[in-house]
């Protein structure tokens, strides 16, 4: 009965690397592969990212002069930057610099990207973190709950408080969350992260309730309709009527034998969530002048700041990359056939 | 130059349909509390002090020193502390951290900072700047002549990228006469030098100045800096003039309009600069919270390049002058919070001739591009947020020119974008409150570096020419009533509007004064005579 339901959680899961993961011979060969790939696509971004960079009207020399800028000005300044060198120089410099983890210095601070983004990273896993750890079990939980109650008033309600979550855009949420909870009706918490520099963000905890509330709120609607329809299809399936017929207590049935199949695409919702997080944050910590790194890339690419934009993106990159990995990882843990096919 | 409301394309779009979701979203919230709460402490008592349409110019109390104030200050661009950069954050650096040679008085009036006088010889033709004695700057340093070369060359410098490079424009050497004493020889006679320097950051640093290192003369010293983010000012105690008043003032910069207004509402921070008239609204009523404003002489030209195409006929621009509806854009594109300006700029200057207006009359317009034969006119107008209220001029021109049957197609980029080029076909810009003379000389005369729409004219040179030269202020204000009346008849913008300073605070804080034509920083000028109540 367990092959069953596994088989049923594959197909409710796009990954079909797992797969590949249980016909190899070893864990470690296929994560070496994995990680070779994603160094792969990583230099694929930051190419990318460099082409898009320099198709971007303007540079750091005209943002830097403003509207008074002399051509002398400019021509000096581009000298300064090293932004009048041939484009493929520019490249093979930056990728040099790239592959022994220096991102240079930026073009607007005038000081060493890893030193302007350090502090901004820890502030962004914070509030990245937070978010994950409340809107995982969150809506695991929802989920849970409206698939066992299905097509009650409970499951409808929530699903039209989903439906109405879902299709207002994250910044309106956040605002109606401002206007709600810090300038207009209520005064509770702060409209705006004030997080002094070389704070951790976790020592402001009450800055970080509305950003993080935001951001739970773009995303428990769309996993917690992702677990209710695996959790649906665990409970319609044999070995739940089974053990229904058996004469388990409900709560058993669904907290002992069908809840651990529904965990798997929580992993992989897990990382969908955390990807489309890194997005989010871009949006959210700018609403909230938040200082993090999404903050800092809207500020970088405002500022055609290069290396600041390419640093950041690759690490957005690599953590989406790491992120599957892990995610595959636990799939193949989680799932008791493919556990067994590798230990053979 | 730019206020640092920057945004990428994609992020501008969202901005205004935020705008327009903070009223709906402030109407809504207005029908969602029970009792009319909101419309009780809706009313308006303006506490003590003038007011204009939008609130307070003035706050008086009782000066008191102490305390440490929390602003909330625009930033765009996180860049070092370099006051003689353009930079939009720097602002608050600019006026509190350093100093000027020459300030100005909220009406333009020459102040002497620095310098302590500027002594010309006969036919101006060499300036003598007497320095101020017994300056010292923040780490102790004495300010002396050295400093003063120093900083002027460092100005004059190009990879600088001074702004303050053209006022310098008509020094042809300097000279040290001895520690306190420096001597300018200029290319010929100069007037009116000294008083085309103050605004346009030329301000004094030490030599060997490294702006990663701040250090200035000025009535705060800075403590902790970090770029983008915040920035830590304490009172210099040994400050050469009246001290400032508060003992510490907390800078944090928040890009964002609506995100500065909504710190002050939640009570994050005590003062905030740079609203627009819809933030305005949202702090407006708010108890304990005041909004100060008051006109100033920032403009929003519509630039229109004559050196090619349709704009070089004289009867087509006036026919836009005469199509554009001056009151409407101030009403939609800033609120209401703006002066009618009749397309040259300087409000507050004291040689401004207000007695040059023009009546909206789109008949005349249409018959003026008729003979143009430009009756089916069409161009691009391109604009960035570089200002509050310069997307809506955009717009708005576009709807008035559409009634003289001309089409404007406006086209909206990102300030990266936007300084991307030198020279749009048609766009609007921003120019900061300077007097007349300054911007006729960066923008309007033929030499003028940023004179962006190429309009060359040899009675508005030689009206410049001889009011820069001379020493007589009356000769001077003839020539500069003269450069009006050429610009009112044959100029290249068309300005519609004078702004607003506007700034907000909690009523705990005083000795704030709105009524100040010649910044639209009022709030960050005025920082070492706040004090809280």
């Amino acid at each position: 009965m367990a092959s069953e339901s596994v088989t049923n959680t594959m197909a409710a899961v796009p990954s079909p690397s797992s797969r590949r993961v249980a016909a190899g011979t070893s864990v470690w060969g296929w994560l070496a592969r994995r990680l070779l790939t994603g160094v792969a696509v990583l230099w694929a971004v930051g190419t990318l990212v460099f082409i898009a960079t320099q198709a971007l009207p303007g540079d750091t020399s005209t943002i830097v002069l403003g509207s008074t800028a002399t051509p002398q000005q400019i021509a000096a300044l581009q000298q300064q930057f090293g932004l009048d060198r041939p484009l493929l120089e520019q490249y093979v410099l930056w990728l040099g610099h790239v592959v022994t983890f220096d991102f240079g210095d930026s073009l607007v601070a005038r000081e060493p990207v890893t030193q302007l983004i350090g502090q901004r990273i820890g502030n962004s896993l914070v509030l990245v973190s937070l978010s994950v750890l409340i809107s995982l079990p969150l809506s695991f939980l929802v989920g849970l709950l409206t698939a066992a109650r299905r097509d009650r008033p409970l499951d409808h309600g929530v699903s039209t408080v989903s439906l109405v979550l879902a299709s207002i855009p994250d910044f309106v949420k956040g605002l109606l969350l401002v206007l709600l909870f810090a300038t207009t009706v209520f005064h509770v918490f702060p409209a705006v992260s004030l997080i002094p520099a070389g704070d951790s963000a976790l020592s402001h905890p009450d800055e970080l309730v509305l950003p993080v509330a935001t951001l739970v709120l773009s995303v428990v609607p769309y996993l917690s309709r992702l677990f209710r329809a695996s959790m649906i299809e665990v409970l319609d399936s044999e070995y739940i009527q089974v053990a229904r017929l058996k004469g388990l207590p409900s709560r058993t049935v669904l907290l002992r034998h069908a809840a651990p199949n529904a965990l798997v695409p929580a992993v992989q919702g897990a990382a969908l969530t955390l990807a489309y997080l890194l997005g989010g944050i871009v949006l959210i910590e700018f609403l909230f002048g938040f200082p993090g790194l999404g903050a800092a890339l809207s500020e970088a690419v405002n500022g055609r700041d290069l290396p600041v934009i390419q640093a950041i993106v690759l690490l957005f990159a690599g953590a989406y990359i790491v992120f599957n990995i892990l995610a595959d990882l636990a799939t193949v843990y989680l799932t008791p056939r493919l556990r067994t096919e590798l230990r053979s | 130059m730019s206020m640092g409301e920057s945004s990428e394309g994609r992020y501008e779009d969202r901005s205004l349909s935020r705008r327009k979701l903070l009223q709906i979203g402030g109407t809504s919230a207005l029908a969602l509390s029970a009792g009319g709460l909101l419309q009780a402490c809706g009313g308006d008592s303006e506490p003590s002090g003038g007011t204009t349409a939008a609130g307070s110019t003035e706050i008086t109390g009782t000066p008191r020193a102490g305390g440490t104030l929390r602003l909330a200050a625009s930033g765009a661009a996180p860049g070092p502390l370099d006051p003689q950069i353009i930079a939009p954050d720097l602002e608050t650096a600019y006026y509190n951290v350093y100093e000027e040679f020459t300030g100005r008085d909220r009406r333009f009036q020459p102040t002497n900072v620095l310098v302590e006088q500027w002594e010309p010889n006969k036919d101006a033709s060499v300036w003598t700047a007497h320095l101020r004695r017994g300056v010292e700057f923040h780490d102790g340093k004495t300010f002396d002549a050295d400093d003063f070369i120093y900083s002027v060359n460092r100005i004059l410098d190009p990879r600088t990228g001074a702004a303050g490079i053209v006022a310098f424009g008509a020094v042809a050497r300097m000279r040290k006469r001895d520690a306190h004493t420096v001597e300018f020889t200029m290319n010929g006679p100069s007037g009116a030098f000294p008083t085309t320097l103050p605004n346009t950051r030329t301000a004094v640093v030490p030599k060997g100045f490294d702006p990663t290192k701040p250090n200035g003369t000025g009535p705060y010293r800075v403590v902790k800096y970090v770029p983008g983010q915040s920035a830590t000012l304490e009172r210099f105690d040994n400050y050469w003039g009246e001290k400032a008043l508060l003992d510490r003032i907390e800078i944090t910069f928040i890009a964002d309009g609506t995100a500065r207004a909504n710190a002050l509402l939640s009570g994050q921070v005590d003062a905030v600069h740079r609203l627009d008239s819809s933030q305005v609204n949202q702090i407006k009523g708010h108890p304990g919270l005041r909004v100060l404003s008051g006109p100033c002489a920032q403009t929003g030209p519509i630039q229109l390049p004559v050196d090619h195409g349709v704009f070089k006929d004289l009867r087509v621009r006036q026919a836009l002058r005469l199509a554009v509806d001056r009151q409407q854009t101030i009403d939609i594109g800033l609120g209401g919070l703006g002066t009618p300006a009749y397309d040259f700029y300087g409000l507050g200057d004291p040689a401004f001739d207000s007695s040059l207006k023009r009546e909206r009359d789109v008949e005349q317009a249409k018959s003026l591009l008729k003979q143009a034969g430009q009756s089916d006119l069409r161009f691009e107008l391109v604009v960035a947020p570089q200002a509050s209220g310069l997307v809506e001029t955009a717009q708005v021109f576009a709807q008035n020119c559409a009634d003289a049957g001309v089409t404007v197609k406006v086209r909206q980029v990102d300030i990266g974008t936007f300084y991307s080029k030198p020279q749009w076909p048609s766009n609007v810009t921003s120019w900061p409150g300077f007097n007349i003379l300054t911007i006729a000389q960066q923008a309007d005369t033929s030499r003028g570096p940023y004179n962006r729409t190429r309009w060359t004219d040899a009675e508005f040179d030689a009206a410049y020419a001889k009011a820069y030269a001379t020493l007589e202020e009356s000769e001077r204000t003839d020539q500069v009533q003269t450069m009006q009346q050429v610009l009112f008849e044959r100029g290249s913008w068309v300005v519609p509007w004078f702004g607003y300073n506007i700034g907000a605070t909690t009523d705990k804080v005083a000795g704030t004064n709105a009524d100040d034509l010649t910044s639209y920083d009022f709030l960050v000028r005025d920082l070492s005579r706040m004090y809280f109540v």
